[in-house]
């Protein structure tokens, strides 16, 4: 049984949002609602300015607080690691939206139930990486199955210095980041508090 | 200043219908539990008319509370399903059993003091007994489905002792205007006002222990008291504090005149006093419940 992850490498983002899109026009993610999206961030004083960016997506936990808190069992966690909403048992109590440490949950404006990144399972199963990682110009966005040793995310992250946002939740995110923890002072180095 | 371009990392959850919900369900629990505890203190057969008070407002309460939930819900339709899923790590499934149960057992004891089914004391009292007890654990259970989630104004601040105080004085002042508003005179009225009284004060030093608890908190907890402080402030100050302190006071000074068998004005003060407390009561759990929300789920600065 594989297990999926993400490697972002935020050296390679150029915020052009061509994932965002993508995500949007694959999974049919209304307007106003994002399942993933680069954050824009200005940090530094003038004249040492800079634009970082984040990529953000549903971290694909773990230990998913999101599954733990969801009273129907629509919040589930497959064998292969990919969280995902069962929406015909979504009652939207919302609760999982409040547990979950990474904002990574709407809801859906038009089905009316919890809505998140699938890491696009329904591609994934037919074998194909989800529509953000094949629409990034700057191959920021690596998956794989970490279990296998020839992978190339598995290579990436035996050799690289990677992060996961808000390790000190013990959520244990599987969405790992490259070279955002080196900005310095700053609100993507709030996020990224562990280096693993 | 540094702004994400795109959303503000915020996630609006629940409108005021939780607060609602929260704010029936915790009168609904403490008044009767309070009916139960006077019952046992002072004869079962000199109060019978609190009982009737409980019977009548707990369930009636609890079913409002319930009904302000079920509409927040997006699929209303599927809220049976909270129920039969047994998710047994899920605070909300524990939850929705246990005040589903509550309404269950307070809407029979109800039935009893209205007299609709009659039924030997034993049995009142049985239903009594496990009713204030499920009325214990939904005031504990409001709290503890708060701090689950594990942001800091939930989950740093003793949110799960406050807000079952905060049922208590809810509870008593419900019970207080109620039986105000019917002309009550039975010998233990005095004593109920008291009850409002001290549970009022121990919801406003529960508060103020809150927010101070919330700012030491470390780094969490102070961004969560910044929180409160920049976009509650007037409403914590005058909603909670001063409203509370005024509705204390009056119920203070009204306990003099509280007379069993007294007359019709002898509740007047007391009763204005309830209601403020209600109201304070009220503007606490909003402010905790959307306070709790407007914290960021990622920093942005």
């Amino acid at each position: 049984m594989p297990r999926y992850g993400m490697v972002m490498d935020v050296r390679r983002c150029t915020g052009c949002q061509a994932c965002t899109v993508a995500c949007k026009s694959e999974n049919e993610v209304p307007l106003g609602v994002f399942r993933t999206h680069v954050r824009n961030y200005e940090t530094g004083k003038f004249p040492d300015v800079r634009r970082t960016r984040l990529p953000h997506i549903c971290n694909h936990c773990s230990e998913p607080r999101c599954v733990k808190v969801c009273p129907t069992g629509a919040s589930v966690k497959r064998d292969d690691g990919i969280v995902y909403v069962d929406y015909d048992k979504c009652i939207g109590c919302k609760s999982c939206m409040a547990a979950c440490p990474y904002g990574a949950r709407f809801m859906h404006p038009v089905t009316k139930v919890a809505d998140k990144c699938t890491f696009c399972m329904h591609r994934v199963d037919a074998g194909i990486v989800p529509a953000c990682v094949n629409t990034c110009q700057g191959s920021t966005r690596i998956f794989g199955d970490m279990d296998d040793p020839d992978s190339e995310i598995s290579k990436i992250l035996r050799s690289k210095n990677t992060a996961v946002l808000k390790a000190a939740e013990g959520t244990g995110p599987q969405v790992f980041y490259i070279g955002a923890a080196t900005t310095g002072e700053t609100p993507v180095s709030e996020e990224i508090d562990e280096v693993v | 200043m540094n702004l994400p371009l795109i959303g503000d990392g915020i996630n609006h959850m629940w409108d005021i219908r939780l607060v609602i919900d929260m704010f029936l369900g915790g009168a609904a629990a403490g008044a009767f539990v309070l009916a139960v505890v006077a019952s046992f203190s002072f004869g079962w057969a000199s109060t019978a008319s609190l009982r009737k008070a409980a019977g009548i407002f707990s369930p009636l309460a609890m079913a409002i509370g319930l009904a302000a939930l079920a509409s927040e819900l997006s699929q209303p339709g599927r809220s049976y399903l909270s129920f039969t899923s047994f998710q047994f790590t899920s605070l909300l499934f524990w939850g929705s059993w246990i005040q589903l149960a509550f309404l269950g057992f307070a809407a029979i004891f109800g039935i009893m003091a209205l007299g609709w089914l009659k039924a030997g004391d034993g049995a009142v009292k049985t239903v009594g007994v496990i009713g204030a007890a499920l009325g214990i654990a939904v005031a504990v259970y409001h709290g503890l489905y708060l701090a689950d989630f594990g942001r800091s104004i939930w989950a740093a601040g003793g949110i799960p002792l406050l807000l079952p105080i905060s049922a208590l004085a809810t509870g008593a002042a419900a019970l207080t205007l109620w039986l105000a508003a019917t002309g009550n005179k039975d010998s233990y009225i005095r004593s109920l006002v008291k009850a409002m009284l001290w549970s009022s004060i121990a919801m406003l030093i529960g508060a103020a222990a809150y927010l101070f608890g919330l700012s030491n908190a470390g780094t969490t907890g102070g961004e969560g008291a910044s929180v409160l402080f920049e976009n509650f402030a007037t409403m914590m100050w005058i909603g909670i504090f001063a409203v509370g302190v005024l509705g204390t006071l009056l119920a203070f000074l009204g306990i003099n005149r509280v007379q069993p068998g007294g007359g019709s004005g002898s509740l007047a003060m007391p009763a204005i006093g309830a209601l403020l407390i209600l109201t304070a009561g009220f503007v606490l759990r909003y402010v905790v419940i959307m306070g709790g929300q407007l914290l960021p789920s990622l920093p942005i600065t």
